[in-house]
């Protein structure tokens, strides 16, 4: 269980990147902490893995408050794979890359060797341990990475922005990635993203404003509200959009609206 | 004058490896009016084609004509010019902004074209203000915006050497959706005002279907597609593509499926919402 408690941050002490943020995260679900570009999202999730010190407020973590004493601790618990595939490869192999973290703890190379070969199988990556990253696509490199924060054995995993840099297969290797941690491996799962759809399958969704939360909920819940989203730069998806301005049309026949919902039921 | 590939193929060649990245490709693009969207899955060849809109790669074997052009170049025949003439917008452009300011930047381009720096400037302040970057901008530092500032400051960076055809590897990738139709409604008014012929890279299908009026199909840099977007989802192998269909005609097909209404393709939100409106049962 994350607990954030009045949580504030500045860059340059004088304008607020985030105020007075209040959030419980339970574990062993999915949230998605939605907004603009500079609401504040990516501030919010280096925060929670002790990147940036908050300057007002406090973060709790499975009871361990989020501290300097606390911080090796914490990062045994939460882990973090970044936006830009090409960024955070810093082996010069699969094999390697996988192992980082696990260099850093001193593990024995056997049990290490096991553990990069466990986790490497889980992303489906197994086959390319000895590739270079020049070999490997975007959606191979993002699958690279969440092997390497996975072979850390967090309970938390953050994803920031983790495919807004695929192409549609990628993507979508990704989000059925995130689904089986979250569902098969009860993984607590954070992404931040700008894309409704995306997030459109998760337990809860957090917008984000200028730094506050303005809009929390079920997804169902969430999407009735056009305006606010929109004031923070988000958009319906395409059909939920549809769907949701018929629903209130009464020239649409309520036939139409009944086969939307059930078209967006059904992806 | 436009652009000409006749049987071009492109190899990438390593070390140990050869790679075919374009195979026998033949397509005229027109100098004004085109509207035109590349796709195809990662690999088929998409990125390697536009490179060669400006020159950046020359063909292996046949023929392109850029601008009356041909290429490759006879031997000492320069083909500098051409990169003026076909602007090339790489993917995540916002990657190769380097001045100290904003307006520095933009100014770069033309500078290259040894054009003075009074008139980098003029053309610099119209191209950011096509692009809604405002005077008050200027003169900050290009990496203190936000990612959608960043992609369109490094767009009016392009539109700064005014080229006639602008081609554009992926636009919209990674930008949140307001970024996303701002970018998009930019490149509309260019190609409605000036008539500009616009390219540009997607795999988002509902761009094409909204703003596209050409659709090049690659597939193991091959086109196997060459023609209005209309044909395209109409056509009777559309499978064969392995494309996905836009949305709006994913819901149109869902309709006739389940009420029976008679299925008829329309490519935005806003005339397809007006059809539903229409439609009796």
């Amino acid at each position: 269980m994350i607990k954030i408690r009045d949580l504030g941050f500045s860059y340059d002490g004088k304008t607020e990147t985030l105020k007075n943020i209040n959030l419980d995260i339970k574990s062993g679900s999915w949230v998605s902490i939605l907004g603009h570009n500079g609401s504040g999202k990516s501030t919010l999730s280096k925060c929670l893995v002790g990147l940036l010190e908050p300057e007002s407020g406090e973060i709790e973590i499975d009871g361990l408050l989020l501290n300097e004493e606390n911080l090796s601790q914490i990062r045994k618990k939460i882990g973090i794979v970044f936006q830009n595939p090409d960024n955070q490869f810093v082996g010069v192999t699969v094999r390697h890359d996988i192992a980082f973290g696990l260099e850093n703890l001193c593990m024995n190379p056997k049990e290490m060797e096991e553990k990069v070969y466990t986790y490497a199988s889980l992303v489906g990556m197994q086959d390319f341990l000895s590739k270079e990253p020049h070999q490997l696509s975007g959606g191979q490199k993002q699958r690279v990475a969440i092997a390497g924060a996975l072979a850390m054995e967090q309970d938390i995993l953050i994803l920031d922005e983790a495919t807004s840099m695929l192409d549609p297969e990628g993507t979508e290797e990704i989000v059925q990635l995130i689904k089986r941690l979250n569902k098969e491996f009860k993984k607590t799962i954070i992404t931040i993203t700008h894309d409704l759809s995306f997030a459109a399958d998760s337990d809860e969704l957090v917008i984000l404003k200028d730094g506050e939360i303005i809009l929390q909920g079920t997804p169902n819940n969430v999407f009735k509200e056009e305006k606010l989203l929109k004031s923070s730069n988000l958009e319906l998806p395409f059909e939920v959009k549809l769907y949701t301005r018929a629903n209130k049309d009464k020239t649409i026949d309520p036939k139409i609206t009944e086969a939307l919902w059930e078209f967006n039921s059904s992806k | 004058m436009g652009i000409q590939f006749k049987q071009v193929s492109y190899q990438y060649q390593g070390i140990k490896t050869k790679y075919l990245a374009l195979d026998n490709v033949s397509l005229n693009i027109d100098q004004q009016g085109e509207f035109i969207a590349i796709v195809g899955h990662t690999g088929s060849g998409k990125s390697t084609l536009v490179q060669h809109m400006n020159a950046l790669l020359l063909p292996t074997s046949g023929e392109l004509i850029v601008f009356g052009q041909k290429l490759p170049p006879k031997k000492n025949e320069k083909i500098n010019h051409l990169r003026q003439k076909v602007g090339l917008v790489f993917q995540f452009p916002e990657y190769q902004l380097f001045e100290e300011t904003i307006i520095k930047d933009i100014m770069f381009g033309p500078k290259n074209f040894k054009i003075s720096d009074e008139e980098a400037l003029i053309r610099a302040t119209n191209a950011a203000h096509i692009v809604g970057i405002d005077d008050t901008l200027f003169e900050q530092s290009p990496f203190r915006i936000s990612g959608g500032q960043m992609r369109r400051v490094a767009v009016a960076g392009i539109l700064a050497m005014q080229p006639d055809v602008l081609v554009l590897d992926e636009p919209t990738r990674g930008l949140d959706p307001k970024g996303k139709t701002e970018l998009m409604n930019i490149f509309v008014n260019l190609h409605e005002q000036k008539n500009q012929s616009i390219i540009l890279i997607t795999h988002d299908m509902d761009i094409v279907s909204q703003y596209a009026k050409r659709v090049i199909v690659l597939e193991a840099g091959k086109v196997v597609f060459d023609g209005k977007k209309e044909d395209l989802f109409e056509h009777e192998n559309f499978d064969s593509f392995h494309l996905e269909l836009p949305t709006p005609l994913k819901i149109l097909k869902h309709l006739e499926k389940t009420l029976n209404i008679k299925y008829k393709p329309f490519y935005d939100f806003d005339s397809l919402y007006q059809h539903l409106k229409e439609v009796k049962l």
